[in-house]
């Protein structure tokens, strides 16, 4: 899942990224509000986390801007202010949700994640396919119910495709998604996580449930 | 004060009917004891021994106690056909009560006057009558008198204390309002007011300056409160960039490296709280003195000359230049730590908001018992827009906040305003975007000593 952060008070951003990226998302970060509308109406990101008092263009104007160009991604909104006026103001205007600085980080995880669920139409954190179990929130999997160890980068991509199951996932979506600016990988980099993940995941099991469609893309299904 | 007001009628009404009451009571005494002297003076005319020369008798009360006198005080038994002389001059010696033994009292009237017998019209001898009537009668219409005075007057003091009672407790009716409104009055209620048109006049004054009192301290709160609210807004970046730093670092270990950066982003916070924390306190500090600032004897010159010598240092990495024209100033009483304040803030953000190559010139003058400052510079400029907001708390030009200029709260000038207001300085900032503002200051300071020889015009 991609994300990007805008926040100007540096150390909080770097914070921020550093710690969704050990989450497993790939994240992109700005300070400036102006590079942070640019970003998101030029990516489909998952979740946009966006601090309200950014020099350039405010929090405010961002998400009416993206929401005028019908841009869907949600936004959860960092703000110092807490008058309800200006929370109302926020979600009015087309964001998702929004949290109070100084916050707690495992609320800010809950909350996106919260927010990804919505936006893959996922109901519980918990994803079932046939006797595949995937906890997105403690990043467990299990396999008839054997225990599944996997990086996070292959945990990243497995919740990815469990949240489109059923769905054909291109390259690109998964390059766009799955990776930020910052990550130097090459584009094979994908055919060899999906390797990885067959061999922890579908290997002297049946029914596969990595399926690859040539030319398009993979899916992930109980069902070929 | 109800009571007071009653209590003040009922005296006031009390010693009305107590004057009233002795003057009726007097009168009619006198009226019914004239009445009664009337009558035992009638009836000492009929007298049998004295024969009268009227034919209308008079009824004699069978109680009736007379003797008659000569002139040597002896009982006299005056000869029959004796009768008192028509043309005789009654002379009434004596008008007294008495009391006989079985207490029941008795008008006793003595009067001098003349008998002789009328047919030889001759032997006329002087002779002194005591005579005594019962004055019961007299004195039970005199205790009926009383008796209705006193009901009179119990039921006109009811009366009047139950109209003193209405009528000042209908007066003080919208005074007692009017303290339910105050005791209403609270932080939170702090734009309640007074209804001054439904009080009476008398009142009025004094609820006006209760309301303007009240509007004082409603704005004072308001500032109060918004101050808070922007300064809580300050805190929260900072400590959520701690926060968040530090619980993220905490998930898990972390090699050296990547801790000393972790500190690093911790202390700049930590910086960015503790500079806040310092203005907050300056504020704190600058409010609780107000008015009663010590002051004392201080030189312009060498003020200036310290700030200038901070902002010169702060001008050199960003390549900006410092001109100060001060004139030769006297000594002056005032407090030195606010106005070094006041050109600190005012050079510093000339300096900090300034391009590079700029300039920023310092001008002051000393004339008519006022120090005049104007500080210069050719940095962006501010829109005219934001000029009234400039004295704000924590309010910015641009809100971009980089952990480089920490310092740069928004409270520089309204700490500058603030100062000023002790001092009762005035500013006035002229600015035209993008070619730089001027900030003029004029701050009213007594004179301590002539133009010091020594002190000469400093320039940098």
């Amino acid at each position: 899942m991609r994300l990007l952060v805008a926040e100007d008070n540096a150390s909080l951003a770097r914070s921020l990224a550093n710690g969704l990226r050990e989450e497993g998302f790939a994240v992109d970060v700005t300070s400036d509000g102006t590079e942070a509308l640019h970003f998101a109406t030029t990516t489909p990101y998952d979740c946009i986390i966006l601090d309200i008092m950014l020099p350039g263009t405010d929090g405010w104007e961002i998400v009416s801007r993206l929401r005028d160009a019908k841009l869907s991604s949600p936004v959860l909104f960092l703000t110092a202010r807490d008058a309800m006026e200006d929370r109302v103001r926020g979600l009015n205007l087309g964001a998702d949700d929004y949290l109070v600085k100084p916050f707690a980080w495992e609320e800010l995880l809950a909350r996106v994640r919260a927010l990804l669920r919505r936006r893959y139409e996922v109901r519980s954190p918990l994803i079932q396919i046939a006797d595949l179990t995937i906890d997105t929130t403690r990043h467990l999997v299990s396999r008839g119910g054997e225990n599944i160890k996997l990086s996070t980068r292959e945990f990243s991509l497995l919740s990815y495709l469990a949240a489109r199951q059923g769905e054909v996932v291109t390259r690109r979506d998964i390059w766009t998604h799955l990776y930020d600016d910052v990550d130097e990988s090459t584009s094979n980099v994908i055919d060899v996580y999906i390797a990885y993940l067959r061999a922890k995941i579908d290997k002297g099991r049946s029914p596969k449930l990595i399926h690859t469609r040539h030319g398009a893309g993979y899916v992930l299904a109980a069902n070929p | 004060m109800t009571r007071r007001i009653v209590i003040a009628i009922l005296l006031s009404v009390a010693l009305v009917l107590l004057l009233s009451d002795l003057l009726g009571y007097w009168a009619i005494r006198s009226v019914l004891l004239e009445d009664l002297d009337q009558t035992i003076l009638a009836r000492i005319n009929t007298l049998p021994q004295l024969g009268s020369e009227s034919t209308a008798s008079v009824a004699k009360d069978p109680n009736d106690r007379y003797v008659i006198e000569n002139d040597l005080g002896q009982n006299l038994a005056l000869p029959a056909g004796f009768s008192q002389q028509a043309q005789a001059r009654r002379t009434v010696l004596r008008k007294d009560f008495t009391t006989v033994a079985d207490g029941s009292r008795y008008r006793t009237l003595t009067v001098k006057t003349i008998a002789w017998n009328p047919q030889t019209k001759a032997d006329s001898i002087p002779v002194t009558v005591v005579y005594s009537a019962s004055a019961a009668h007299f004195d039970q219409l005199l205790a009926r008198l009383l008796g209705s005075l006193l009901v009179v007057n119990v039921l006109v003091a009811s009366a009047a204390a139950l109209v003193a009672r209405w009528s000042s407790a209908s007066a003080l009716k919208p005074l007692k309002n009017t303290a339910e409104i105050i005791g209403t009055i609270d932080e939170r209620h702090l734009d309640r007011r007074i209804e001054v048109d439904k009080l009476p006049t008398e009142l009025v004054p004094v609820a006006e300056r209760l309301n303007e009192m009240v509007a004082r301290l409603q704005g004072s709160f308001d500032r109060r409160r918004q101050f808070i609210a922007d300064a809580s807004h300050e805190l929260r970046g900072p400590v959520a960039a701690l926060l968040t730093t530090l619980e993220v670092c905490a998930k898990r270990p972390r090699d050296s490296e990547e801790y000393q950066r972790v500190l690093v982003d911790c202390l700049t916070n930590a910086q960015v709280l503790r500079s806040l924390v310092q203005s907050l306190m300056d504020q704190v500090k600058s409010e609780r003195f107000g008015q009663e600032v010590a002051r004392e004897p201080a030189s312009p010159n060498e003020i200036i000359q310290q700030c200038a010598v901070v902002a010169n240092a702060l001008a050199a990495p960003l390549n900006v230049q410092v001109s100060i024209h001060a004139d030769p100033l006297p000594c002056i009483e005032t407090a030195p730590h606010l106005l070094r304040s006041v050109i600190m803030n005012v050079l510093t953000n000339a300096v900090e908001y300034n391009r590079p190559g700029g300039r920023v010139t310092l001008t002051a003058s000393y004339a008519g018992s006022q120090l005049s400052i104007s500080v210069a510079d050719t940095g962006k400029g501010i829109p005219a827009d934001d000029l009234p907001r400039i004295g704000n708390p924590f309010f910015r030009v641009d809100r971009v906040r980089t952990l480089t200029s920490a310092h740069h709260m928004g409270l520089g000038m309204f700490l500058v305003q603030t100062h000023l207001q002790t001092l009762g300085g005035t500013i006035s900032i002229q600015s035209t975007l993008g070619e730089g503002t001027t900030v003029q200051m004029s701050i009213p300071a007594p004179t301590v000593a002539p133009v010091d020889p020594a002190s000469h015009a400093v320039s940098t």
